[in-house]
C-alpha cells in the first residue's frame, strides 16, 4: 500500500489548498441558496398603496369602497380640495384618488349608469391595480343587486363573497420556482458547481504527481505492478471523493436538517453521490490528458463554468431554448439538476416509483464511467513509452 | 570458468517510424561486472535499456535476464533490478528521505527492513544532513545522488545506470564514480552508459562502444585499443622541420601516419616498443631541434573514431 500512503500523504500536504477551495465554496454555496430564497420571498411580497377616497356622496356605499380597499392597502386622509390631492399625488403619499360623486349609491342602486372620478400617479401601475379593485367590486355589487337583492344586504354579501381566496397552485412558473422554494435544494444545486471546480484541481493535480513521465517511468520499472499501482491511486481517490462527499453532507445536515426529511436528505446525498464519482472520475480523466496542473486548472475553470451555466446550475432551465435544452442533456450536471428538482416536487414520496431519479443518477454514473474509460485507454497508451 | 550470463540479448530490433534505434543488436553481460555501453548522443544507449526492462516495446529479438523473458509484468525479475535513470526521476513533493523511503517500498514491503535500507542508502550517497531537504532545495550534484539512491536502496543484484553523471559537477561525478565501483564490490552488476569515455574507462570492467543503433565492438578496454591499428602517438614541437621532413618520419619503423601542423609533428605508431626513445633519438641524429614531447596511448575516442570514423563527441 505504498503508493495509496503516498497518495494520503500528499493529500494532507494539500489539505490547506483544498480547505480553503472548500470554505470559499461552502460560502458561496449558502450566500446563493440564501439569495434564491429571498428573492423568491419578495416576489411574493404583499404591498400596501397609499390611497384616498372622497365620498362626495356621503353614502354607505362610497364607505363599503373605501373599506374593502383598505383591507389590503392604505387610506390617506387627504382633504376634498384638487390641489391637496396633487400634492399628496406628487410627494407619493398616495397613488389612487377615488371621488364617489353626489347621487352614487342611488345610480347604481336603480341601475342607472354614473361614473366615479380617480386620480392616479402617471405611468403608475399601482392606481390601476386599484381600479381593477374598485371595477371588481362593484361588478359583484351589481350582480348581487341584479339578482334582487336590498342595497344593504346587497353590500354585505358583496364583502363576504370578496372575502373568499382561492387556493392557487402555479405550474411552470419562471425562475425555477420550484428550485428556488427551497434552500436546501438550491444548496445541493450549487454543489455541483463547486464540485467541478474542487475535485479536479485538487485531486487532479495530486494525480497528476503520480504521472510525471520519469516517476511513472521508474514506477514502472518497479516490482509493483501497474494493477496494483492503479488501484491504489483509485483507492486513494475514491476515500477522497467520500470524505469530500461526507463534508459537504455533515455540512449540509447541519444547515438544513430541520428543512427536509430524512428521506429527502437521503436522496440528496445519493444524488451528490453520484456527482462526486462523476467529478472524481473527471480528474482522472484530466490527470491522464494533460501535462500540468495549470492546464488541469484551466480546464476546471472552463469546465465547471460552462456546465453550470449551460446545465442549469445558474441558469434555470426553465428560460432555456428547446433546441438548447436537447444540448444540455450531453452536461451531467441537467441530469444533476434534473434529480435534484424532481427531489424537491416529490418531498417524501420521492423514493415511490420515480423513474427520473433513478435514471438521472443512472446517467451520472454513465458518464463517469466514460471519463474512466476514457482515462484507462489513456493509461494503457502509456504503459509503454 | 564460464561465466554467469545476467542479461543476454539477441538480434534485438527497434524502430521508431521510419528510423531504425536498434539494428539486430546483440549483447551478453555477465556476472559481477561494470559493464560500459559507450556511445554518442543517439547511438541507441537508452533505447537498449528501456527495452531490456520492458519500457519499450521492440520490433524483433530476444531479451533475457536472469535466465528469463523480461516483459512489462516480469514483477519478479524486476525485483531484482535497480534503475538509476537519466534524468532525475524523484517526488519535488516529498523529503530526500521521503522519496527513498518510497521507491525502496516498491520493492521491500517490511518496514523495518526497509528503514534499514533506507538509512544505508543515504550514508551511501551521504545525503544524511539532507534527508529531510525538499529536492528543490538540492543542487545538480546532490539530485543525482539522490536520484541514485532511489534506485539502488533496495539492494538490487543488476543495477542500470543511465548517464547517471550528466550535469554534475567534478567533485560530485567522482563521488558518484567511486559509489558505482563500491555497489561493484559489494556483488552488484552494473550497466553503465555514458558518453564521456574517461568515466567509461575509469570504472567499467568490459564496453560495447555503439553507433547508429549497433554494436560495433565489445570486449576489456585493452581488448579494444588492440583492435585499432594506432598503438601510440607522439607529438614534438618543432619550430622548423627541413623539407621532406614529414616523409622521412613516415619511414620510420612502426609509424603508419605523420602529420605536421601549427609547429607540432603527430607521429602514429601501430606497436612497437620504446618509440619514443628512437624518436628522440632520430630528431638528434638529423638535428632538429624540438621543443616539449608528450606520449599518448590510445584512447576509448582513438578506438571509436577509428571505427566508425568519427569523434566521440560529434
Amino acid at each position: 500500500m505504498q503508493t495509496f500512503r503516498l497518495f494520503m500523504l500528499l493529500v494532507k500536504r494539500n489539505l490547506l489548498s483544498v480547505v480553503i477551495y472548500l470554505v470559499i465554496f461552502v460560502i458561496i454555496a449558502i450566500l446563493g441558496a440564501a439569495t434564491v430564497q429571498d428573492t423568491q420571498m419578495q416576489l411574493y411580497q404583499d404591498e400596501a398603496i397609499g390611497f384616498t377616497v372622497q365620498n362626495r356622496d356621503n353614502s354607505r356605499l362610497g364607505e363599503e369602497i373605501k373599506a374593502y380597499l383598505s383591507e389590503k392597502n392604505d387610506y390617506i386622509e387627504v382633504s376634498d380640495d384638487l390641489s391637496e390631492l396633487r400634492d399628496a399625488m406628487f410627494y407619493r403619499e398616495i397613488y389612487y384618488a377615488l371621488i364617489v360623486p353626489e347621487g352614487y349609491e342611488e345610480a347604481v342602486c336603480s341601475g342607472k349608469s354614473m361614473a366615479l372620478e380617480n386620480y392616479k400617479v402617471q405611468d403608475s401601475a399601482m392606481g390601476y391595480y386599484l381600479d381593477m379593485a374598485v371595477d371588481g367590486y362593484l361588478s359583484v355589487l351589481r350582480a348581487y343587486l341584479a339578482a334582487g337583492f336590498e342595497p344593504e344586504e346587497a353590500m354585505e354579501k358583496t364583502r363576504e363573497s370578496l372575502k373568499t381566496s382561492a387556493e392557487v397552485t402555479v405550474y411552470n412558473a419562471p425562475f425555477s420556482e420550484k428550485a428556488a422554494s427551497s434552500q436546501t435544494n438550491a444548496y445541493f444545486r450549487y454543489l455541483s458547481y463547486i464540485m467541478l471546480a474542487v475535485i479536479p484541481t485538487t485531486l487532479g493535480s495530486i494525480l497528476l504527481i503520480f504521472h510525471k513521465d520519469k516517476v511513472y517511468q521508474r514506477m514502472l520499472c518497479s516490482s509493483l505492478s501497474f494493477r496494483a499501482r492503479n488501484t491504489q491511486l483509485a483507492l486513494g481517490t475514491v476515500v477522497f471523493g467520500i470524505a469530500i462527499w461526507f463534508v459537504f453532507e455533515v455540512i449540509a445536515l447541519i444547515m438544513y436538517h430541520r428543512a427536509v426529511s430524512a428521506y429527502v436528505f437521503l436522496a440528496y446525498g445519493m444524488n451528490m453521490f453520484c456527482f462526486v464519482v462523476l467529478c472524481v472520475a473527471l480528474s482522472v480523466m484530466l490527470a491522464f490528458l494533460t501535462k500540468t496542473t495549470q492546464i488541469i486548472s484551466s480546464l476546471s475553470v472552463i469546465i465547471s463554468l460552462g456546465m453550470s451555466f449551460l446545465g442549469g446550475v445558474f441558469v434555470p432551465m426553465e428560460i432555456m431554448g428547446g433546441s438548447i435544452l436537447k444540448i444540455v442533456k450531453f452536461m451531467p450536471t441537467y441530469w444533476y439538476v434534473t434529480v435534484n428538482d424532481v427531489i424537491l416536487d416529490t418531498a417524501d414520496s420521492v423514493f415511490q416509483k420515480n423513474a427520473v431519479l433513478w435514471r438521472g443518477m443512472g446517467v451520472q454514473i454513465l458518464f463517469a464511467a466514460v471519463f474512466f474509460s476514457i482515462a484507462m485507454v489513456a493509461s494503457k497508451r502509456r504503459k509503454f513509452v | 570458468m564460464e561465466q554467469n550470463v545476467i542479461i543476454k540479448v539477441e538480434a534485438l530490433v527497434k524502430r521508431y517510424k521510419e528510423l531504425i534505434a536498434l539494428d539486430h543488436f546483440n549483447l551478453e553481460v555477465y556476472e559481477g561486472e561494470i559493464f560500459g555501453l559507450l556511445g554518442p548522443n543517439g547511438s541507441g544507449k537508452s533505447t537498449t535499456i528501456s527495452c531490456i526492462l520492458a519500457l519499450l516495446q521492440y520490433d524483433k529479438g530476444t531479451i533475457e535476464v536472469f535466465g528469463q523473458p523480461i516483459k512489462p509484468d516480469s514483477y519478479e525479475l524486476k525485483r531484482k533490478i535497480g534503475v538509476v535513470l537519466q534524468d532525475v526521476a524523484v517526488f519535488d513533493e516529498l523529503t530526500v528521505y521521503e522519496n527513498i523511503d518510497y521507491f525502496c517500498g516498491l520493492y521491500v514491503t517490511d518496514k523495518k527492513l526497509r528503514r534499514q535500507y533506507v538509512e544505508e542508502a543515504i550514508d551511501f550517497v551521504e545525503l544524511k544532513e539532507f534527508s529531510k531537504f525538499y529536492p528543490k532545495k538540492l543542487s545538480g550534484g546532490l539530485l543525482r545522488r539522490l536520484n541514485i539512491a532511489c534506485g539502488i536502496a533496495h539492494k538490487p543484484k543488476l543495477i542500470f545506470m543511465d548517464e547517471p553523471t550528466v550535469a554534475v559537477d567534478p567533485q560530485s561525478r567522482n563521488k558518484i564514480l567511486e559509489g558505482i565501483k563500491q555497489l561493484n564490490r559489494e556483488g552488484a552488476t552494473i550497466v553503465y552508459t555514458s558518453h564521456y569515455m574517461e568515466e567509461v574507462e575509469q570504472i567499467c570492467t568490459r564496453i560495447a562502444i555503439m553507433d547508429g543503433g549497433k554494436n560495433l565492438a565489445i570486449g576489456t578496454k585493452e581488448e579494444l585499443k588492440d583492435m585499432i591499428k594506432t598503438g601510440e602517438t607522439i607529438q614534438v614541437e618543432i619550430l622548423e622541420l627541413p623539407e621532406g621532413g614529414v616523409e622521412k618520419f613516415r619511414a620510420l619503423p612502426h609509424v603508419y601516419r605523420a602529420e605536421y601542423a601549427d609547429n607540432h609533428l603527430k607521429v602514429y605508431y601501430t606497436k612497437g616498443q620504446r618509440n619514443l626513445v628512437r624518436l628522440i633519438d632520430y630528431l638528434k641524429q638529423e638535428n632538429i631541434s624540438f621543443g616539449k614531447v608528450y606520449s599518448e596511448l590510445p584512447t576509448l575516442n582513438d578506438v571509436f573514431l577509428e571505427i566508425t570514423g568519427k569523434q566521440l563527441r560529434d
